[in-house]
């Protein structure tokens, strides 16, 4: 039997998550939240997952 | 002929001030498209605090329970965002309150549902974040439901029982599966994901690059 869970480590595989730095965040696990620093623009054609084919 | 589709997901919790800027950001980015409307925007759900009381209490006193020691840590970083709001043309109120969402996600599930759950999202999180709405009180989530043209019987019936709650858990779940390392976390087409806010000119890069990549794959398969 297959669980419909097990399809989400396929999906993941496929996603990419682009190594991008943001603005500010919240943390998922502390939910504490963060602002970036100034000087941490963030340039998505510097992101290599999304010029990677 | 129209463009293919793109759905373009966005993790986020109801008091997280990154989720109403970034939120903000994506729909500006997709709306500068020409192709803006071949973009299906869909709100996921995602408590960062599932343990968070029900019983509303201030920011402060929210992150000295949490993390203990000196709240002018987060009331420094909450006047860097509303000064950074501001400039966008966001009204970002410091009186906010915070407490559990769940119920407020159940909402937006059953607004999801009903094809209204971004103008349901959308309405509450900016009249949260401009002081004029405690989403705390069934009153104020019924009052907004309604406003978008959802059944307000119906809302207070879903906020009665426990209806949507296995989706709201289900969508967190799925969240960290997919790898969520930021709060907002826009997934584009299931391609690529965006962690925490980015700029909108980042958000319009992406959105290019998966709608052309979708064109491609769609033109790839026509043939």
């Amino acid at each position: 039997v297959t669980a419909p869970a097990e399809n989400a480590p396929a999906v993941r595989a496929a996603l990419q998550v682009l190594a991008l730095e943001p603005d500010g965040w919240c943390d998922p696990v502390t939910g504490a939240c963060h602002v970036s620093e100034p000087a941490n623009t963030s340039d998505v054609a510097n992101a290599e997952p999304v010029s990677s084919s | 002929m129209g463009e293919s589709p793109v759905l373009v997901e966005l993790w986020s919790d109801l008091g997280c001030p990154w989720c109403y800027v970034g939120k903000h950001r994506l729909q500006e980015a997709i709306a500068r498209r020409p192709d803006s409307e071949r973009f299906e925007l869909r709100v996921r759900c995602f408590e960062l605090n599932p343990d968070a009381p029900r019983e509303p209490e201030t920011i402060a006193s929210a992150f000295i329970r949490s993390h203990g020691g000196d709240a002018s840590v987060v009331l420094d970083a909450e006047k860097r965002i509303q000064a950074l709001a501001d400039g966008e043309g966001l009204p970002f109120s410091l009186d906010r309150l915070n407490a559990n969402t769940f119920d407020f996600h159940r909402v937006v599930r059953y607004a999801d549902s009903q094809g209204l759950g971004v103008e349901f999202f959308s309405a509450v999180q900016d009249a949260f974040f401009a002081g004029e709405l405690n989403p705390f009180e069934a009153g104020a989530l019924v009052g907004a439901a309604q406003r978008v043209g959802l059944d307000a019987d119906r809302v207070r019936e879903v906020l009665d029982g426990e209806e949507f709650g296995v989706d709201v858990r289900a969508d967190r779940a799925e969240g960290s599966s997919l790898g969520i390392t930021g709060v907002p976390f826009v997934v584009f087409d299931r391609r690529f994901a965006a962690p925490g806010a980015q700029s909108i000119e980042v958000y319009e890069q992406v959105l290019a690059e998966v709608a052309s990549r979708a064109t491609a794959e769609a033109a790839g398969g026509a043939s």
